[in-house]
C-alpha cells in the first residue's frame, strides 16, 4: 500500500509544483480506518495526505460539477476505472474539456462495500465487494494521464455470485408483481435527492424536481411523488449511467437504484450498442439516432 | 412526577411488549431491513433488533411525517368542502410506542417541541408528540461517531424518555419517568417488581472529547472563516445529514391539486439544498456548500441555543455515519472548539 | 375531428382527467405531432369516420417534442392510456425529430415496464396526414385494449 500512496503523492506533488493544475482531488484517511474521504490539495506540500485503498468508495468525479470546484480551473483528479468513465461521459456531453483535467488513474481490484467495511471487513473478495466490481471491465481506467498500478491481487471470481441477479428475477415477474416490488422500495424514499447529488452525471444547475411552473414531479414524499421522482431520475440516467453506484451507496434508506440503472444500461446496449463513458469522441446515445433503430414497439 | 423504579426479567419485558401489541398499540422499534436496521412497526417482540447501536434513520417521521396533509379541499358544484388534516391524523392509530430507541433519539422530542411551540403552537406536532410514549434503552457502548456526552446528554440520559431501560444480567432496570410511562405499565404491573432508587445501577462517568461551549464561542465570533469554505468543499449537498437527523425539522409547505380538489401539505426540506434559500430574483444568500453547512452548524450549536437554551443536536452521530463523503460532525465541532 | 368542441370540454375539466364512468371512460390522452398525426386525425374527422370518443388529443409541433414527462403527467392526472404518435420515419417535418423520439421512447418504455407499469397502457404509432383510417383503427384498438385491462392494473403514479 505504502508504495501506491508514494507514487500517487509524487504525481500530485509534481502536478502542483509544476503549476499544471491548481487543485488535486483525491482520497485521504477518513474518520475510521475503514473509511476514506475526499481531500482537496492545493499546495504541493500537502500532497503527502493523499492515499488510496480498497475503502476508497467515493466517485470523486462528482465534484467536477460543483461551482466551488470549477473555480479552480485546471484540476487533477484521482479516479478508479469506474469513476473515470464519468469523466469521459462529462467530456462527451461537453461539460468538461479534456485539456482542463489531469487524470490520475488508479488501478483498482475491487472496493469493499461500505456497510461491511464499517463492520470491520478488510478482505477484498467477491463476497465483500460491490456488484459493480464483479462486472468491471475497467480495473485499469480507459483514459488517464498518469497510472498508479495496484499492488493488490486481482479479484478472484468463482462465477458463483451473479451480480445484479435481481434484474433477471424482476424481468420475469408480472407487471403487478414488479409494481408491488417497486412500490415497497419507493415507499422508503425520503426524497432527500442524495441519489442526484451523489451522481457525477446529474449536473443540471436546476433539476426537474425544482421546477414548479408547471410542477412536473409531485412534491409529496409519498407513493406518487416518490415514484415519479425515481422514474425520472432513472430515465435521465438511461444510457448515460456509468455504473459507479454512488446513488445507491448514498441512499440512506437502501433503495436498490443500481438495479434500475444497470437494467437501463443493459437495455440501451442491446438496443443501440452503446456503453456509456468508454469513448470521449463518441456521441451521447440520445444525441444521435440510426434510421434502422428498434421500431417494433411502434404501430 | 416522582420517578419510579422497577426491575424485570428479560422474558417479562418481552411479555410486556407483546401485550402492548395485543392491546392494539403500534410499537415502533429498530428492525432489520435490507441489510441495515431501521425503525419500523413490529408485530412481535422478537422482530425488534435490540443488539445494534442505532437505526440508520431517526424516528422523527413519527413526530413530523415526511409528508403531512394540513388540509384537503374539494369542490362539488359551488360548495367547497374542507377537511382538516388534524382530523385525518385522529383517524390514525394514536396509541404509539417507540421501543428500544436510544437516549439521544428520546431527547430529540422535547428539544424540537420548543420551536414548534415558540410563537405558533403547531397542533400537528403537539398532538403526535403528546400521543407518543417513548421507551428507551440505555447504551452500553457508544461508537466513534457518538457524542451525546458532549451535547449535555449521556448514553444513560433519561431526558425525553417516558421509560428508560438499563440492561442487567438477563434482566432490565426500569426507570419510569413520566405519567405517560406510568400509565403504560400500570396495567402490566405484575411483570415488574418495584425497587428503591438506591438499587438502581450507578451511572458511569462518560468522557468528553471537546467542550461544546467552546464550539459555540467559535461560532459566535466567526461567521466568516476559511474553515467553512475549505472543509466543506467535499460536501455534495445531498442533505442526508438533515434527513436522517432526529432534530432537523425544516419543512416546506406546498399545494397539490387543481381547481376541483387538492390539498396543502408540508414536506421535509433541507438547508443543504442550494434551492433552500434561492430567492425568486435569482439571488442566493448562501452561495456555496460551505455557507450551507455553516448554517447547519450555526443552527445546531449557536442560534437554537440562544433562543431556546438547548442545542439542536443530540449527538447521535447519524449525519457522520451516513455521510457519503465522510464528513464527521463530531470531528468538526471538536475542530471548531479547538480553533478558538 | 371536432377539436374546438373537444378543447372546450377539456378546458371545462380544469386540467384534471377524471374517469367518472361517463362516455369519456377509459380516458386516453393522445400526444400527436402537428404535421402528420394531427392532420391524419383531422382527416378522419372531416371524412366523418366514427371512432371511440374517449381520446383527448394534445397537439405538439413534433413527436420529438413529446417529453416522457408528458406521459407521466397524463398518468398522474388519471389517464388510463397514453398514445404517442408522429410522422413515419423519413417523413418528419423537422427531418429527424421522430428518429430522436423513437430512441428515447424505446428506452423509456423499457423503464416503465421494469418499474411495473403495464405496457399495454402506452401506445406508439406513426400516422401520416393521409391515414385517417389508421388513426381510427389505432384509437379503437387501443381503447379496446385499455377496456380489457383489469381495474387493478398497476399504477404507481396515481393513488
Amino acid at each position: 500500500m505504502a508504495n501506491t500512496d508514494e507514487k500517487l503523492q509524487k504525481i500530485a506533488k509534481d502536478l502542483l509544483e509544476g503549476g499544471e493544475v491548481s487543485l488535486v482531488i483525491g482520497y485521504t484517511k477518513g474518520s475510521i480506518p475503514q473509511r476514506m474521504r475526499p481531500v482537496f490539495i492545493t499546495k504541493a506540500q500537502d500532497a503527502s495526505r493523499l492515499s488510496f485503498s480498497c475503502y476508497a468508495v467515493q466517485d470523486l468525479a462528482v465534484f467536477l460539477k460543483k461551482p466551488e470546484v470549477k473555480k479552480f480551473g485546471k484540476i487533477g483528479i484521482v479516479v478508479k476505472g469506474c469513476d473515470e468513465k464519468a469523466i469521459n461521459a462529462l467530456i462527451q456531453e461537453y461539460q468538461l474539456l479534456r485539456d482542463d483535467i489531469k487524470i490520475i488513474g488508479m488501478e483498482c481490484n475491487g472496493i469493499i462495500r461500505q456497510n461491511l467495511a464499517d463492520k470491520g471487513e478488510a478482505a477484498v473478495s467477491e463476497t465483500t465487494v460491490y456488484d459493480k466490481c464483479l462486472i468491471c471491465n475497467e480495473h485499469t481506467p480507459v483514459l488517464y494521464d498518469y497510472l498508479v498500478p495496484s499492488e493488490n491481487q486481482k479479484l478472484n471470481l468463482s462465477g458463483n455470485i451473479k451480480p445484479y441477479a435481481k434484474i433477471e428475477e424482476l424481468d420475469s415477474m408480472s407487471a403487478e408483481d414488479k409494481s408491488a416490488f417497486w412500490k415497497k422500495e419507493f415507499d422508503k424514499c425520503l426524497k432527500c435527492y442524495a441519489c442526484r447529488q451523489a451522481c457525477p452525471l446529474c449536473y443540471c444547475s436546476r433539476c426537474i424536481v425544482e421546477k414548479n411552473m408547471p410542477q412536473w414531479i409531485d412534491t409529496n414524499i409519498e407513493e406518487t411523488g416518490n415514484a415519479q421522482w425515481n422514474l425520472i431520475r432513472a430515465y435521465h440516467l438511461s444510457g448515460r449511467c456509468i455504473g459507479c453506484g454512488e446513488c445507491e451507496r448514498a441512499c440512506p434508506v437502501n433503495i436498490p437504484l443500481m438495479l434500475i440503472n444497470e437494467k437501463m444500461a443493459r437495455d440501451t446496449y442491446s438496443l443501440f450498442g452503446n456503453k456509456s463513458g468508454l469513448d470521449i469522441n463518441a456521441k451521447p446515445v440520445f444525441g444521435v439516432f440510426s434510421e434502422s433503430d428498434f421500431n417494433e414497439f411502434i404501430k | 412526577m416522582q420517578e419510579k423504579y422497577f426491575e424485570t426479567e428479560a422474558e417479562n419485558l418481552q411479555k410486556f411488549v407483546d401485550s402492548l401489541i395485543a392491546d392494539n398499540f403500534d410499537v415502533i422499534a429498530p428492525k432489520d431491513k435490507d441489510g441495515d436496521v431501521f425503525y419500523g412497526k413490529i408485530d412481535k417482540f422478537i422482530d425488534a433488533n435490540l443488539s445494534i447501536l442505532l437505526p440508520k434513520v431517526s424516528y422523527k417521521e413519527y413526530l413530523l411525517p415526511k409528508t403531512e396533509t394540513l388540509f384537503e379541499y374539494s369542490l362539488s358544484g359551488t360548495d367547497v368542502n374542507i377537511k382538516d388534516g388534524l382530523d385525518m391524523y385522529y383517524g390514525e392509530n394514536k396509541k404509539r410506542v417507540i421501543f428500544g430507541g436510544r437516549p439521544c433519539d428520546a431527547a430529540s422530542g422535547p428539544i424540537m417541541e420548543k420551536v414548534f411551540n415558540w410563537d405558533y403552537k403547531d397542533e400537528f406536532f403537539n398532538e403526535r408528540f403528546k400521543n407518543l410514549t417513548i421507551i428507551s434503552m440505555a447504551c452500553e457502548k457508544p461508537d466513534n461517531y457518538c457524542f451525546c456526552t458532549e451535547m449535555q446528554l449521556s448514553p444513560e440520559s433519561s431526558y425525553g424518555s417516558d421509560i428508560l431501560l438499563k440492561r442487567g444480567d438477563n434482566m432490565y432496570y426500569v426507570s419510569v419517568l413520566s405519567e405517560k410511562g406510568l400509565s403504560l405499565i400500570t396495567p402490566h404491573l405484575s411483570l415488574f417488581k418495584e425497587i428503591s432508587r438506591d438499587r438502581m445501577p450507578a451511572g458511569k462517568d462518560w468522557k468528553k472529547v471537546f467542550e461544546i461551549g467552546k464550539t459555540k464561542s467559535f461560532l459566535d465570533k466567526n461567521f466568516e472563516h476559511n474553515y467553512f469554505q475549505d472543509r466543506f468543499l467535499s460536501c455534495i449537498g445531498c442533505g442526508i445529514c438533515t434527513y436522517t437527523c432526529p432534530t432537523c425539522h425544516c419543512f416546506d409547505i406546498q399545494d397539490e391539486g387543481n381547481l376541483k380538489e387538492g390539498r396543502r401539505i408540508r414536506n421535509w426540506d433541507s438547508c443543504q439544498f442550494a434551492i433552500f434559500t434561492l430567492h425568486t430574483s435569482g439571488h442566493n444568500p448562501r452561495v456555496t456548500q460551505g455557507d450551507r453547512y455553516r448554517q447547519r452548524l450555526m443552527h445546531k450549536f449557536k442560534i437554537y441555543n440562544e433562543k431556546f437554551n438547548k442545542y439542536l443536536c443530540v449527538g447521535c452521530g447519524r449525519c457522520s455515519r451516513n455521510c457519503p463523503e465522510d464528513i464527521d460532525i463530531k470531528e468538526i465541532a471538536g475542530d471548531l472548539a479547538g480553533l478558538i | 375531428m371536432e377539436d374546438k368542441k373537444e378543447d372546450k370540454k377539456r378546458d371545462k375539466e380544469e386540467g384534471s382527467v377524471k374517469s367518472d364512468g361517463s362516455a369519456g371512460d377509459p380516458r386516453i390522452i393522445a400526444f400527436v405531432c402537428n404535421w402528420c398525426t394531427y392532420s391524419g386525425a383531422d382527416l378522419a374527422g372531416t371524412s366523418r369516420m366514427k371512432y371511440s370518443d374517449n381520446v383527448r388529443v394534445i397537439k405538439l409541433p413534433c413527436s420529438g417534442r413529446i417529453d416522457p414527462l408528458f406521459i407521466v403527467e397524463a398518468f398522474k392526472k388519471g389517464a388510463k392510456g397514453v398514445l404517442i404518435s408522429g410522422c413515419h420515419p423519413g417523413d418528419c417535418h423537422y427531418i429527424s425529430g421522430n428518429y430522436h423520439s423513437r430512441r428515447k421512447y424505446a428506452a423509456f418504455r423499457d423503464l416503465l415496464g421494469f418499474l411495473g407499469v403495464d405496457l399495454s397502457r402506452v401506445e406508439f404509432s406513426w400516422i401520416s396526414a393521409s391515414e385517417g383510417n389508421k388513426w381510427v383503427s389505432v384509437i379503437n384498438e387501443f381503447t379496446a385494449k385499455i377496456k380489457s385491462l383489469k381495474s387493478s392494473s398497476s399504477d404507481i403514479f396515481k393513488k
